[in-house]
């Protein structure tokens, strides 16, 4: 089945999280954070790929860090990110249960899809 | 006395008997209705046989009989080649001499060697990290298209990277009559991969159930799965082990340790045996805040498909609050997370009408502006290559499995029953005019037969007797001269 992808983010994909600034932060931190993560991702740094969401760790790539700064820059957009910045961090929450999550990985790992970087 | 004379000629008489049965039974070589098409793997089999035979007495008269204890192994995987394929030539990546094979197989393949063929190369080139093509054949008209070609061709496209390409076709392998084993626990395996990646472990552990003897891929998607859900048949801590041991010799021994796809397999370990000595905790309390509450319930919805009607319920009760914007995304997100799902999750709600409706709705209309195409295409007479055949076949059936789950379920909810009943409609006729088309005119009687077998079951969802008889005749006419099935053709 075919779902639209998803443009506005919601929960994932937040910006303040994608940006790991707080939902209180200045313009000029949203300015000085995505630049910093873009210079970053700019010299392949590790720590950078990756920023840790509600879902836990996922990728997070130049593209991505634009459209959060960008979405940050528009006070109404803003407005809508706070509102998804109020759920907590995965580990944060007792509730959440992992024992029933996907395995993304599945044919990679059975040899049935050439994983990357083989 | 010298028992070597003996054993040869036990050898020649028992190949000539099968020969003889299968000559005179008739099940030989494909027939296309009633002409009985050429079978050129049979003299180049026989031909084979005979130069083994002359070959073997050579190597024994001159090394004074002991040559026999090399020439009887070399016997046993001569008369089927098959073995050659799967313990030599599939694990070191010889496509060619696997095709080779699989084209000799008279046990294994016996009614479809052409596809035998194409699997085992296909096998040889996904195990042996080739690239390019691996001597599949792509069918021209003139052959009929089987079950181990579409195998074949879909291992390949999942080797290229395209994953939904491949599934489609490996479900659609699933309605072709007479599969050998080999290809079964192949299709089986993916599937259940498949399920795997969608979290769908209800699903993994119906598609594994019997076969956890078919490969280490399937006994450790078993053993997880079982653990996860804790079935009755969940394995110990001992075997939950040896299976992950079999999975770290086999599939993951060619990664690195700190592989992301190595380590999330270990993670996945780590959950089954964590499975173990799960405590059920009760639930915490929720929040008193139902806004939060229904943030946390769509955080869980987005880690599994299982919370999604929580999810939905929350969101339901705060749903007069949520500024449209915000609205808007729960819906796509939820949408997105839905969309793995299989039939689509019940609408609860509001929300989760429109969560189903925006998927169901595109389904539909994808499968009414398809369905049309083929009806065009098939008035016309224009007819594609066999292969691109299966994969509008394929196509179909995927969009309509996305859309009710599997055919044969034995319960759905009423919103399931009655789209079913819409998709039948929508698909009846130009699908049964289409696979009437391809038996009359394009010779492919295998993909007719498939594509009846799912009308059928699709018939017998939607409740139609009179289609459901159609397709029971249509099987009927056509069996009488085609290989045996393993399919129930008893009236609904």
């Amino acid at each position: 089945m075919r779902a639209d992808p998803v443009d506005t983010p919601g929960l994932l994909d937040n910006p303040f999280h994608v940006l790991e600034l707080s939902p209180g932060c200045t313009p000029m931190e949203i300015e000085r954070a995505g630049n910093k993560l873009l210079a970053m991702l700019g010299v392949n740094m590790e720590a950078a790929a990756t920023y840790r969401g509600p879902l836990g760790p996922r990728p997070r790539d130049a593209d991505l860090v634009r459209r959060s700064m960008d979405a940050l820059r528009d006070p109404d957009r803003r407005v809508v990110a706070e509102f998804w910045a109020a759920v907590p961090l995965g580990e944060a929450d007792e509730d959440v249960d992992p024992m029933f999550a996907p395995w993304p990985e599945a044919l990679e790992a059975l040899g049935w899809v050439r994983p990357e970087g083989r | 006395m010298n028992p070597v004379p003996l054993i040869f000629a036990v050898m020649a008489l028992v190949r000539l008997g099968v020969w003889a049965v299968r000559l005179v039974s008739g099940e030989d070589a494909p027939t296309q209705g009633t002409r009985r098409a050429a079978s050129p793997p049979d003299s180049v089999y026989n031909a084979w046989i005979a130069a083994l035979i002359v070959l073997s007495a050579l190597v024994v008269l001159l090394t004074a009989g002991l040559g026999v204890l090399v020439v009887i192994p070399v016997w046993v995987l001569a008369v089927e080649p098959w073995w050659w394929a799967r313990l030599v030539a599939v694990p070191r990546g010889w496509t060619r001499v696997a095709y080779a094979s699989g084209r000799l197989s008279s046990w294994v393949w016996r009614h479809d060697r052409r596809g035998g063929a194409a699997f085992a190369s296909a096998l040889a080139s996904v195990r042996g990290d080739e690239d390019g093509d691996a001597w599949i054949e792509a069918p021209p008209d003139a052959v009929s298209v089987t079950a181990g070609m579409v195998t074949g061709a879909a291992l390949l496209a999942g080797r290229r990277g395209d994953v939904a390409g491949a599934t489609a076709l490996l479900r659609m392998s699933t309605w072709f009559d007479a599969r050998p084993e080999p290809e079964r626990a192949v299709v089986a395996e993916w599937l259940a991969a498949d399920a795997a990646r969608r979290g769908a472990w209800e699903e993994v552990v119906a598609l594994t159930e019997d076969r956890t003897d078919g490969s280490v891929g399937l006994a450790f998607l078993h053993a997880v799965a079982a653990r996860i859900l804790e079935t009755e048949d969940a394995p110990d801590l001992l075997e939950l082990e040896r299976r992950w041991h079999a999975l770290q010799q086999g599939p993951l021994a060619s990664l690195q340790p700190d592989h992301p796809v190595r380590r999330s397999a270990v993670a996945l370990a780590d959950r089954a045996r964590a499975a173990l000595h799960r405590v059920h905790r009760t639930p915490a309390r929720p929040p008193d805040d139902p806004m939060q509450a229904a943030l946390l319930a769509h955080r869980r919805a987005l880690m599994s498909t299982s919370a999604l009607g929580e999810a939905l319920r929350c969101w339901e009760v705060v749903e007069d609050r949520l500024p449209p914007r915000v609205r808007e995304q729960v819906v796509a997100e939820l949408s997105v997370r839905a969309a793995a799902c299989r039939p689509p999750p019940p609408a609860i709600g509001h929300l989760g009408f429109e969560v189903r409706d925006r998927l169901v709705q595109r389904g539909l209309e994808d499968l009414a502006l398809q369905a049309r195409a083929l009806q065009e295409r098939t008035k016309a007479k224009h007819g594609l290559d066999p292969m691109a055949e299966v994969r509008e076949a394929a196509s179909i059936a995927e969009q309509v499995h996305a859309l009710v789950g599997p055919l044969d379920a034995t319960e759905r909810d009423p919103a399931t029953e009655i789209l079913v009943r819409s998709i039948f409609r929508t698909v009846y006729s130009p699908v049964t005019d289409w696979a009437a088309d391809l038996y009359n005119r394009r010779r492919q009687p295998y993909l007719f037969r498939a594509l009846t077998w799912w009308l059928l079951e699709l018939a017998r969802a939607a409740g139609d007797g009179e289609a459901t008889a159609l397709y029971l005749r249509n099987l009927g006419v056509s069996r009488g001269w085609s290989h045996g099935t393993d399919r129930r053709v008893d009236e609904a």
